[in-house]
C-alpha cells in the first residue's frame, strides 16, 4: 500500500496528492492536544502498535504480499485528529528509517492511508452511532471501505502518475487490498469489542479537544495551521491541471470554440 | 526500550556521523533521495550516477549488513507489486527502468537512515520544523515500540501455555495489548517526566550548525549535477 520513491513520473501530480496529505495532517495537528503529555503518550503508544502491526506481512495472492493499516481502530481508540497524527508520525518513521513508503510520496501515503481511512471511519462512526454494535459495524465497514478507498487513490495515482494500465492497476491494487481490508475489518471489529467489554473508556469520545482551544497559544497555532492547509489546498489545485498531459475538458472547449470562430 | 524492538541499522561513531549533525543528515538524506526520485525514466545517466551516489552513502554510513538487507527485503517486495501492472501488461523494459530508479532511491534511504540513531530522529524533526506535537509523538512511538512488542509477545506466550491454539495474535490478544500498553505508556511516559527527562535538550543536539555547510552543500551539488547529467 505505500508508494515508493521513483514509481510515479508526473510531479505536478505527485506534489499536488503530497499538499492535499499535508494540508490533512495540518488541519489534524490544529486539532491535537499538544500540551496534553497523557494524550501525547498514548497516541505515540498507539502509533508503536500500528508501527510493530504494518511490519507483519501476510501473503495475499501469488508474488503480492499485504499489511494491517490500523486506521480503523487508531480512529476509534483515538478520535480523527489524533488517529491522523498517529498514522502521519507511523508513515514518517517508515519512510525515513525502514525505506517504507518514499519521502517525496508521503503527502500521498498519509493521504491514502491516514487522512482518508480515518475520515471514513469518522463518518461512518457518526452514522452507526455509539453503541456496541455501532462502533463494531464502524470498526468492520470502516477499515474495509477506507482500506478499499486509499487504494483505490493509490491505484488513479498509478494510472495517471506513471501511465499504468487502468484496468490490471485497480485489479492488482484494489483486489489485493480490499481482501487485506477484509481481514483488517474483521479482527478491527472483533478486536472493538473485547474493547467494549474490557475497557470501555478507551473507545469514548473525549472532549480534550476543547480544553485544548481554551488556550491563547493553541489557538494562534490553530490558526496558522488552518492557513497553512489552505495555502496548501489552494497550490494543489493550481498543480493539478498540470497533472495531465492531454487537454482538460475547459481547454478542449476552449480549442473548439476558437476553431469555430474561425 | 528501542534497543529490543529495532535492531541497530548501522554501526555508531563513524566519521560521517561525527562531521553533520542528525538534523543535517536527514537532510541530506531527503534531497538524494528527491532528487534520484525525480530523475528522467530510463536514463542511463542518471542510472549511473544513482548507482555512484548509493555506493557514497554506503561507505560513509557503513550498515550492518543483516539489518540493512532485511529493512531492503520489504521495500523492494513493495517496488516490485507496484510495477508488476507494467509488466502484466508487456512494458517490462518500463518497469525495469522506474523499479532500478525506485530501488536506487531505496538504498539511498536506508543507507542514510543507518547513519542515524532512532533516538536521533525525534530531534531532528524538530529541528527541521516538523511540528512539535508530530515529533513527540514520534518520539513516544519509538520509545514504546519495544515494550509493546514485549508486551505482545508475552500476551501470546501465556496464551500458548495456557493451551490456546490458532495464529499467535488474534482479537482477543489485540484488545489485551491495547488495554495493558494504555496504562503502561502513562506510567513511563510520567516516570520519565519526573526523572527529569527534557525534550528541549535533544532538539539542541540535532540542530542544524556550522558545521553541516560541506555536508548540506555537496549534496546540494550533487543533486543538480544528476539532474544536469540526466
Amino acid at each position: 500500500m505505500h508508494l515508493a520513491d521513483g514509481i510515479v513520473t508526473n510531479a505536478p501530480l505527485l506534489v499536488a496528492l503530497d499538499l492535499v496529505g499535508a494540508a490533512g495532517v495540518s488541519v489534524a495537528l490544529t486539532r491535537f492536544v499538544a500540551r496534553d503529555s497523557r494524550r501525547i503518550a498514548w497516541t505515540g503508544t498507539l502509533a508503536a502498535f500500528v508501527l510493530a502491526a504494518q511490519a507483519i506481512n501476510v501473503p495475499m495472492v501469488p508474488g503480492a504480499s499485504a499489511h494491517v493499516i490500523g486506521a480503523g481502530l487508531l480512529a476509534l481508540a483515538l478520535g480523527p485528529a489524533e488517529a491522523i497524527v498517529a498514522m502521519t508520525a507511523v508513515l514518517l518513521v517508515q519512510a525515513l528509517m525502514f525505506g517504507d513508503g518514499g519521502i517525496t510520496t508521503l503527502g500521498l501515503n498519509v493521504l491514502d492511508m491516514a487522512v482518508l481511512p480515518v475520515l471514513i471511519v469518522q463518518g461512518l462512526r457518526r452514522v452507526f452511532g455509539e453503541t456496541k454494535r455501532g462502533l463494531t459495524l464502524t470498526a468492520f465497514t470502516g477499515t474495509f471501505v477506507g482500506t478499499v478507498a486509499g487504494a483505490a487513490v493509490l491505484a488513479t495515482t498509478l494510472v495517471l502518475g506513471a501511465d499504468a494500465p487502468a484496468r490490471v492497476t485497480f485489479g492488482w491494487i484494489v483486489g489485493v487490498q480490499g481482501v487485506a481490508g477484509l481481514i483488517e475489518g474483521v479482527l478491527a471489529a472483533v478486536a472493538v469489542r473485547h474493547l467494549i467489554g474490557r475497557a470501555p473508556g478507551l473507545l469514548s469520545r473525549r472532549p480534550s479537544a476543547l480544553v485544548a482551544l481554551d488556550s491563547n497559544a493553541t489557538r494562534r497555532e490553530s490558526r496558522r495551521g488552518l492557513v497553512l492547509a489552505m495555502v496548501a489546498i489552494a497550490v494543489a489545485l493550481m498543480l493539478l491541471p498540470l497533472a495531465s498531459s492531454t487537454p482538460d475538458a475547459l481547454e478542449v472547449v476552449v480549442q473548439r470554440v476558437h476553431l469555430a470562430v474561425r | 526500550m528501542t534497543s529490543s524492538a529495532l535492531p541497530p541499522l548501522g554501526s555508531a561513531g563513524t566519521p560521517f556521523q561525527r562531521a553533520a549533525s542528525p538534523a543535517a543528515r536527514l537532510l541530506a538524506g531527503a534531497v538524494l533521495v528527491a532528487a534520484i526520485a525525480t530523475t528522467p525514466v530510463g536514463s542511463l545517466p542518471a542510472l549511473s550516477i544513482s548507482l555512484l551516489l548509493l555506493v557514497a552513502t554506503l561507505l560513509a554510513a557503513r550498515p550492518r549488513l543483516r539489518p540493512f538487507a532485511r529493512r531492503a527485503l520489504p521495500a523492494l517486495l513493495v517496488i516490485a507489486a507496484l510495477v508488476v501492472p507494467l509488466v502484466i501488461t508487456g512494458r517490462t523494459a518500463e518497469a525495469l527502468a522506474m523499479g532500478a530508479r525506485a530501488t536506487l532511491a531505496v538504498g539511498v534511504a536506508l543507507s542514510v537512515a543507518a547513519s542515524l540513531g532512532l533516538d536521533e530522529l525525534p530531534g531532528a524533526l524538530s529541528a527541521l520544523g516538523v511540528p512539535a506535537a508530530l515529533a513527540a509523538v514520534v518520539e513516544t512511538m519509538l520509545r514504546q515500540l519495544g515494550s509493546v512488542q514485549d508486551e505482545g509477545r508475552r500476551i501470546v506466550l501465556a496464551r500458548k501455555l495456557r493451551g490456546a491454539r490458532g495464529f499467535g495474535v488474534g482479537p482477543e490478544v489485540l484488545s489485551a495489548l491495547l488495554v495493558r500498553t494504555s496504562a503502561r505508556a502513562e506510567r513511563a511516559e510520567l516516570a520519565m517526566r519526573l526523572r527529569g527527562y527534557n525534550p528541549v535538550l535533544a532538539r539542541e543536539r540535532a540542530r542544524l550548525g556550522r558545521r553541516d555547510l560541506l555536508l548540506l552543500g555537496l549534496t546540494i551539488a550533487l543533486a543538480i549535477l544528476l539532474h544536469i547529467a540526466a
